[in-house]
């Protein structure tokens, strides 16, 4: 069960990064985005460890809900959501297999509630308390207990061009945190479907 | 007809699933020359020193449920430290442990948050890096096989050196032996008999140590599993 929320937790903060870069749409209909795809850099820190572990990757969304989330390096592996179906690959022996770890079935029906963090609302979440500690970051801080247990917070810090992400910071406890810094961000470029599908 | 094949087919899966917790049991050590420089050879295969590795993990449970993950291990010469964490980053069990009887976990989601669990991760990750304990013996199996066998109280450790510098390895413990299908006689015995396979391969140095690239775990027994382990990275720490 614990398993399912914490794939399903991790999928919400993906989801969060091109949440964010979308804005507001009321108050700033400029920084409305449509689409965008950026390189990222996720270094992972750990009490135990001496050095992060360091992987990297790209991502690409596309508005209303397609996201190809793909890790190229140390181990490549892939999620994809495009009209609500979610799949995730990883590669073993240099084929793709699909993971049907739990959690699969509960980030579907779960893609149905962000709906509005899609549209920027993200004081309508019921899951998170929002507050913005700067002009350009957000902190997310989870609402209920239990998953208080698994992240801490989150602080999304956005960069100086309008809409676009610098970095996601996921807190999972003291000296416990994943940074995610996302480069060369392309903005409202149409992309195709297949890179949704893996097809 | 149908009957018939029912029962054959109820028969046969009597059968596998006696045959599936047949365990091996312990075979014979032939004494042989040259015992010192075999048991150099093997305490030669476990890293010294401080250590930083990384692992991609595939994991196969008996009851057909499967997984993927990244471990991290810190090896110091008087503790290890292991986490395991998803692919997409995100911790689900840390710990650190000393020794057998010494162990804390720092964090655990469910299904990771027992101590049943933790305490069978770290016998696991001692077995793959650490030089096992007892008293240590060399020679050869029946077959001549060249082996280091470690006895530490009712547990037996086989290591074998293979000839490309890798190593497969064997454990044993006291359990109750089965009959030749796998099913339990009406009078149980205690004897030694495997629990858990290690093959090691693609063995190649790094710094002052030789690490395999490949290491597979298969846990003997109708709670078998495997564990497939892929070298990410192998980091020297500096001494403290």
């Amino acid at each position: 069960m614990t398993t399912t929320r914490f794939v399903l937790c991790f999928s919400l903060c993906l989801v969060l990064v091109p949440a964010v870069l979308r804005g507001n749409p009321t108050t700033d209909p400029s920084v409305r985005l449509h689409s965008v795809q950026a390189n990222f850099t996720q270094e992972k820190h750990l009490k135990i460890l001496v050095r992060p572990l360091v992987s990297s990757g790209v991502f690409a969304f596309q508005a209303p809900q397609s996201l190809r989330w793909e890790y190229l390096r140390p181990v490549h592996s892939l999620l994809l959501m495009h009209n609500g179906r979610i799949q995730k690959m990883i590669e073993q022996d240099g084929r793709f297999e699909q993971d049907n770890g739990a959690g699969i079935d509960s980030m579907q029906i779960v893609l149905q509630d962000i709906g509005n963090w899609l549209d920027g609302r993200f004081t309508d979440n019921p899951m998170f308390q929002v507050t913005r500690s700067d002009d350009r970051t957000i902190v997310l801080t989870p609402k209920e207990p239990g998953l208080q247990s698994i992240i801490s917070r989150i602080e999304l810090h956005q960069g100086q061009e309008a809409g676009v992400m610098e970095t996601v910071t996921i807190f999972e406890g003291p000296d416990a945190f994943t940074r995610l810094t996302f480069t060369q961000t392309v903005l409202n470029r149409e992309i195709p479907e297949a890179r949704f599908t893996g097809q | 007809m149908i009957q018939h094949l029912l029962l054959c087919l109820t028969a046969t899966l009597l059968l596998s699933s006696c045959a599936l917790a047949r365990r091996e049991p312990l075979p014979k050590l032939v004494q042989a020359p040259g015992a010192t420089q075999s048991l150099q050879q093997c305490t030669a295969l476990f890293p010294q020193g401080r250590w930083q590795l990384v692992h991609a993990i595939a994991f196969r449970m008996s009851n057909g449920s499967s997984g993927n993950a990244i471990g991290v291990l810190v090896l110091d010469d008087l503790e290890i430290k292991c986490a395991l964490m998803t692919v997409e980053g995100l911790t689900l069990f840390e710990a650190r442990s000393a020794d057998e009887e010494d162990l804390e976990i720092l964090r655990a989601l469910p299904p990771f948050a027992n101590r049943e669990f933790a305490a069978g991760l770290m016998r696991d990750v001692r077995t793959l890096f650490r030089p096992p304990p007892g008293a240590a013996q060399s020679g050869t199996l029946p077959d001549g096989t060249p082996i280091c066998r470690y006895a530490y109280g009712h547990a037996v450790t086989d290591i074998l050196p293979q000839e490309d510098g890798c190593w497969r390895m064997h454990t044993y413990s006291e359990q109750t032996s089965l009959r030749t299908d796998g099913c339990l006689p009406a009078d149980p015995r205690r004897e030694q008999l495997k629990t858990r396979t290690i093959k090691a391969q693609s063995c190649s140095p790094v710094a002052s140590a030789i690490f395999p690239h490949s290491l597979e775990l298969i846990g003997s027994g109708p709670t078998g599993y495997t564990l497939n382990l892929r070298l990410i990275s192998a980091e020297r720490l500096p001494a403290r």
